[in-house]
């Protein structure tokens, strides 16, 4: 190392920068001591030296730190949000469907029906039924004079969808003709809910045939035998409801004044049980 | 570099960073997003980085996104609150420092970076060379040019110290 006025510059600049070791600091030293005034040149040197500023700090370094276990949680905690949003999505649509399904009332009026007049019909003729004794009515007492055999007052329903009411003593079973249960008997139509007003309460003048048109017969309603508790009418004479026979829960169609609807399994154990509460309380 | 080191670091780097970072581009919130991402960058690659190395590791990520910032043309804003007011007990020290900052924006981001890395961090021309991607030489004459510049502009006619 050679230190003169002609390369003092640099050494100055690398004495401020620290960039020398002992002896050439002391050398630098020494060259200032024997040339006094390159002393200021060296003083300005120095004076561009910054000096770090402790007060500027990183404010708020928590952020910068990191957590792993936390982040761990995080995921956990954006899956479990998920998974609880879905089965809640899932549980409401649940419910949403079932009461709906329970809820959509198909309001359709099937049939006005009169009041029947209540005739004095021979005790023999009552027909039994797992449900309740039967009588028929006149026309079909007739009938059966005339022909010798039972004509079933059945009705298919039309669809498996129709319409029915929860009162028992208000629907009236259809099958389809030529395929009954009762094996093609005469008589048997399919009843389907009439646009026109029934003029009479024991016939139905509408029926869909089995190929899909229509056509108008009459269909003969069994009026329910019951007992007369009153004391004005002879004992022994017995009043008629207008009911229907129903062989079959879940294929009946329900007349006059009911509102009707739409069969679900719901629905289903609600009547059968209401059925057979009627079934075990209702007079005969 | 595992987890602790990197939090480590956190604490004893962090405001020196920032302090580099600020100084260079004299706006805290730009400062701020830099250091953030300088260590973000430093925790994503955390398993290549020797715990020992985090700090040239973090002035060099922080130095180029600094560059990066800056040549995307966002401008320099000399905010009043990003340097702040030393305690000064004497008039003439306030002077020359005041004067200083000013000489310091002056310089090119170069070399106010090879000047405050060596002054503010103690780096050798080597280091810095790594941080800044430059040879030892052309820092030793960058920083060499940087400190004649300052200290013309110390001595120019209307800064002349009394």
């Amino acid at each position: 190392m050679q230190i003169n006025r002609q390369s003092y510059e640099e050494y100055f600049l690398l004495y401020a920068d620290g960039e020398l070791n002992e002896s050439e600091k002391k050398a630098v030293e020494e060259f200032i001591d024997q040339n006094p005034d390159l002393a200021g040149e060296m003083s300005l040197i120095q004076e561009t030296v910054f000096k770090p500023d402790g007060s500027i700090i990183f404010e708020n370094k928590e952020l910068l730190f990191k957590d792993s276990s936390s982040e761990r949680k995080i995921i956990y905690a954006r899956w479990f949000r998920m998974a609880a949003a879905a089965a809640l999505l899932i549980a409401f649509s649940v419910v949403g469907w079932v009461f709906l399904g329970d809820t959509n009332m198909h309001r359709e009026p099937v049939a006005i029906v009169k009041p029947p007049e209540v005739k004095n019909i021979e005790h023999s003729d009552v027909v039994s039924s797992d449900l309740e004794k039967k009588q028929p009515v006149q026309r079909l007492a007739d009938e059966k004079k005339q022909t010798g055999k039972e004509i079933p007052l059945v009705a298919q329903p039309e669809k498996k969808e129709a319409n029915k009411s929860q009162h028992p003593a208000n629907h009236e079973k259809n099958t389809q003709p030529g395929n009954s249960d009762i094996n093609n008997e005469p008589g048997v139509v399919n009843v389907v809910p009439p646009s026109k007003t029934i003029e009479s309460a024991t016939f139905i003048q509408d029926a869909v045939k089995p190929d899909g048109g229509r056509e108008t017969i009459d269909v003969a309603v069994e009026p329910r035998a019951i007992e007369n508790n009153n004391d004005d009418q002879p004992p022994g004479q017995v009043s008629y409801a207008q009911s229907f026979s129903q062989e079959s829960d879940d294929d009946m169609i329900y007349f006059a004044n009911t509102t009707l609807t739409k069969k679900t399994r719901l629905r289903g154990v609600f009547r059968k049980a209401t059925r057979y509460l009627d079934r075990v309380t209702s007079l005969q | 570099m595992t987890e602790k080191e990197y939090n480590n670091c956190v604490k004893e780097h962090a405001d020196s960073v920032y302090r580099f970072i600020l100084k260079n581009l004299r706006n805290s919130e730009d400062a701020r997003d830099v250091v953030q991402s300088a260590f973000e960058k430093m925790w994503v690659s955390r398993a290549a980085i020797d715990g020992a190395r985090c700090k040239s590791f973090l002035f060099t990520v922080a130095y180029h996104q600094m560059i990066d910032h800056i040549r995307k043309g966002k401008a320099l804003i000399l905010k009043e609150d990003a340097v702040k007011e030393m305690p000064v007990y004497n008039r003439q020290q306030q002077q020359t420092r005041k004067i200083l900052e000013e000489a310091l924006s002056r310089l090119n981001e170069t070399q106010r970076s090879l000047v405050l890395l060596k002054d503010y961090e103690g780096y050798s021309y080597e280091e810095i060379g790594e941080i800044t991607g430059l040879s030892a030489s052309q820092v030793k004459v960058y920083l060499h040019r940087a400190r004649i510049q300052l200290k013309n502009y110390l001595v120019s006619p209307e800064n002349i110290l009394e």
